[in-house]
């Protein structure tokens, strides 16, 4: 394209599409002009066998030692047989290793991507296309322990910020030529890289599509984290359930996509998400495949028992002992009245209170650096446990109710955000209802997860739709002799609609 | 294009069987005919017979055309009165719905909570049927599952409870007074199943065979029922028929240690029941609505049914003679016999016949 056509485009658009220019003072002038004297660009000019060239790139994100010695010192020390700037570009493209990755482009818009990941750009007077070597050396924080999906038996290594690190963990675990990543910017401004991670026999096309599109929907201009594309693949923002969920280990995401579904890594973000999951998920994790098949089992009743104790055991607390006391056993009922007795609030608001507190507390400790987090906990559980019961203000039954629904919602903590909120709901219509607002309100839950069904394959599968061949792996795990003989594929899940094979 | 939403064996079964036994639940010798519970333990098994065979009309009237619904197919017969059959069967829809609205708010203020209003529980179960109809039938068959194996399980715990309790002597002869309190029982019960109008109804729905539906869950009602029946009989014997709602004196009787009574978790089940049936109804009633008068499912069908059940609820729950009226227009199936018999023969007559007719213009 000519440079007259350049300049129409540029008067059009600032930086996107603009062609790269064959003068080098041109290309340097207009990326001054476009990046508005930033201080973190820097520009080396310098001349290559009688070539002029100039080394682009971002103070801070380039690896200082690796610039010299794999890009710096050989372009210096350079002799070449022919002089000139095709000769240079030449023997850039065909007979040098300068980056382990090193790339081509003729755009603007390429340039200051790759300068702002980490790339060095080369352009050569006389030439209208630059190369980009990839010597990234920023700061990034390495890979650590998973903060929130501890595990006894398995892998202690998370996902770490750099997309890249985050896809060398997902090889490292599938060395399968199936596995793909598919890495493409996202978001007007940041242009972040977020990758598709699936592999290609397992996945289904229609889901793999189905994605792309809604990936394709994103609009803000600034992605920062996962949490601004979730929105975008999910269909009912309001469900208190999602079909999309977050992990922070590589494993994980390793037997996921192992499944057909799909993973979405997201640059600048410890969390993968996994499209589809279903609501039994929720209750597995990765040590359940190293124990024994009943401790497993066990472990998992136990989680189910810790969801229903969460987000309902506050509501049905309140609930009989306001409406159905008849129900409890005469001891515990007198036991109940005697505490109640002294108690300043009726009960549903006494747990109202109580909860609340809970949650400013849970709040103050998770965001306040850990050595006063650790004693806002001790005042929480003082002013809680203690000095609530004995200044009248709740109950003792109630302080037992609190730290029992807490301790329960820590065990699932994927459901945390929708347990918080059930566990208020369910004391309010508690202790206006009865057992019969406790019911409708469980059976309205329970309709709001068997209603989530985003991509055509039911959140609330393998349990209903019922099957008893995917129920092998919900409550009680088969030991892995009877699991690896088939695996098992989420387009195959009862009610899908996905039921192709891959291609 | 709007995916059509499909329901398994299991699910349809789970959500006819909940709504079916309903009418266990429901049962008040005050109100309805009151049933001889020795009787009832053969009328049942002669009602589950009948059931099968009033269903053949409707199944052979519709065995060619799956994708289209009892009232798609009579209107394809009967092209000038298929609005007319349309709105016919909507209103029987709706009617259902606010016959079990109404006996919700019934069971609620009479026995379970006399001291707090009536509308607050009408209201609220409208308005949570309505929630469910929004969502389609497909969660519904789903929510119905996992709800079934819940109302099973309390079932059977609720029998274990009441173990020690079951006196066989109350046992006696069904045919003590002939035989016609035993056919005539077993018909009251046969064409009180109106579930099966909404089996026809959701045919396009359906991932699943009808002849092996009808017939499971046909059965798995008919084995609740006799258990619920012989725990009543063996239980409270004629006590039962001195009680507004026999089952929940039953399950008032049933205590263990840790609990000193199960009202409320009958309560509970009531109320998973109550819903699912409510739900059912006010889907079919707005899906039928829709299809018929053209109205849009989700903006105009299901508010404007949900506001009539309620509204037509109060109205019952207020006048207890219409309410009585309402139930024994239900339990003289009426419905079923029009919906399930006489129309669906008269469209297979008239299509056979047409046939023929043409055959013969033919040759």
């Amino acid at each position: 394209m000519s440079n007259n056509q350049n300049s129409d485009k540029s008067s059009s658009n600032t930086s996107a599409d603009i062609l790269l220019y064959s003068e080098l003072e041109k290309n340097i002038l207009k990326i001054r002009q476009l990046f508005g004297n930033s201080s973190d660009f820097l520009d080396r000019q310098i001349e290559i066998c009688g070539t002029k060239a100039a080394l682009i790139m971002c103070e801070g994100m380039v690896s200082s030692q690796v610039y010299s010695e794999m890009l710096a010192e050989p372009l210096t020390n350079l002799k070449l047989e022919k002089n000139g700037a095709e000769a240079l570009a030449e023997w850039i493209r065909s007979r040098s290793i300068l980056a382990a990755e090193q790339r081509e482009f003729s755009t603007f818009n390429e340039l200051f991507r790759y300068i702002m990941s980490g790339f060095v750009v080369i352009l050569i007077d006389g030439i209208n296309y630059g190369t980009a070597c990839g010597l990234q050396g920023f700061q990034y924080r390495s890979v650590s322990e998973p903060s929130s999906e501890m595990n006894l038996r398995g892998s202690r290594e998370a996902f770490a910020e750099p997309i890249r690190i985050n896809q060398s963990l997902i090889r490292r675990r599938i060395k399968s030529p199936t596995l793909r990543f598919e890495l493409f910017p996202i978001g007007q401004k940041s242009q972040t890289d977020i990758s598709l991670i699936y592999l290609s026999d397992r996945v289904s096309p229609k889901l793999l599509r189905e994605v792309k599109y809604r990936l394709s929907k994103v609009t803000p201009d600034v992605i920062l984290n996962a949490g601004y594309i979730q929105p975008f693949l999910e269909e009912r923002p309001f469900s208190f359930f999602s079909e999309i969920n977050v992990t922070e280990r590589p494993d994980t995401l390793c037997a996921k996509i192992n499944e057909g579904r799909i993973g979405i890594l997201v640059d600048g973000t410890p969390f993968a998400l996994i499209v589809p999951y279903f609501f039994s998920e929720n209750f597995q994790s990765m040590d359940d495949y190293a124990y024994h098949p009943f401790y497993a089992a066990f472990i998992r009743c136990l989680k189910y028992l810790s969801f229903i104790i969460s987000i309902m055991l506050p509501g049905i607390y309140v609930a009989v002992a306001t409406f159905h006391p008849e129900l409890l056993p005469s001891a515990l009922m007198f036991n109940i009245a005697v505490s109640e007795e002294t108690a300043p609030f009726p009960l549903i608001a006494e747990a109202l209170i109580i909860h609340l507190i809970y949650e400013i507390m849970r709040e103050a400790g998770l965001r306040l650096p850990k050595g006063i987090g650790h004693a806002v906990g001790i005042v929480g559980g003082l002013v809680i446990g203690d000095a609530a019961v004995t200044s009248g203000l709740i109950g003792a039954p109630m302080v037992m109710v609190v730290a029992l629904t807490a301790i329960s919602s820590f065990v699932i903590p994927t459901l945390y955000e929708t347990v918080a909120i059930l566990k208020f709901l369910f004391i309010l219509i508690g202790g206006s209802l009865g057992l019969f607002g406790i019911s409708l309100g469980f059976a309205a839950v329970l309709m709001n997860i068997c209603s989530v069904n985003y991509f055509g394959i039911p959140y609330s599968a393998p349990i209903s739709p019922f099957s008893a061949a995917a129920m092998r792996d919900v409550i009680y795990r088969e030991s892995w002799k009877n699991l690896g003989k088939k695996v098992f594929r989420v387009q195959d899940a009862p009610g899908s609609d996905m039921k192709y094979k891959g291609v | 294009m709007i995916r059509t939403q499909k329901i398994n064996a299991a699910q349809l079964t789970a959500l006819l069987v909940l709504s079916r036994i309903y009418s266990i639940f429901s049962y008040s010798p005050s109100i309805s005919k009151n049933f001889d519970g020795s009787v009832l333990l053969l009328a049942l098994p002669i009602s589950f017979v009948l059931t099968c065979l009033i269903a053949v009309p409707c199944f052979y009237f519709t065995k060619n055309r799956t994708d289209l619904c009892l009232y798609q197919q009579l209107h394809t017969a009967f092209p000038k009165f298929g609005k007319a059959f349309g709105i016919f069967m909507g209103l029987v829809f709706l009617y259902i719905c606010c016959e079990t609205v109404s006996q919700f708010e019934y069971f609620m203020t009479t026995v379970a909570f006399p001291s707090k209003g009536n509308l607050i529980f009408l209201i609220l179960l409208t308005v949570t049927a309505c929630y469910f109809a929004l969502m389609g039938i497909e969660p519904i068959a789903r929510s119905c599952w996992i709800l079934a194996f819940f109302v099973g399980a309390s079932l059977v715990f609720l029998a274990l409870c009441l173990v020690r309790d079951i006196d066989l002597v109350n046992i006696c002869s069904p045919f003590l007074n002939g035989v016609k309190p035993v056919f005539s029982s077993a018909c009251i019960i046969c064409f009180h199943n109106l579930e099966l109008i909404a089996l026809f109804s959701l045919l396009p729905n359906l991932n699943t065979d009808v002849k092996k539906t009808v017939l499971g869950y046909n059965l798995i009602s008919l084995i609740i029922f006799e258990i619920m029946d012989i725990l009543i009989l063996c239980v409270l014997s004629d006590y039962a028929h001195t009680r507004t709602l026999p089952v929940f004196t039953l399950a008032n009787a049933a205590s263990v240690s840790f609990m000193q009574s199960m009202d409320a978790f009958y309560n509970s089940l009531w109320t998973f029941i109550a819903l699912t049936r409510t739900s059912l109804y006010l889907f079919l009633a707005a899906k039928t609505f829709s299809l018929c008068l053209g109205w849009h499912y989700k903006k105009v069908s299901v508010p404007v049914c949900s506001i009539s059940a309620a509204v037509l609820g109060i109205l019952l729950a207020k006048y207890i003679e219409l309410f009585s009226f309402t139930y024994s227009l239900i339990a003289s199936g009426v419905f079923t016999a029009i919906i399930l018999l006489v129309l669906p023969t008269f469209a297979a007559t008239a299509n056979t016949l047409q046939r023929i007719r043409q055959g013969r213009t033919e040759a």
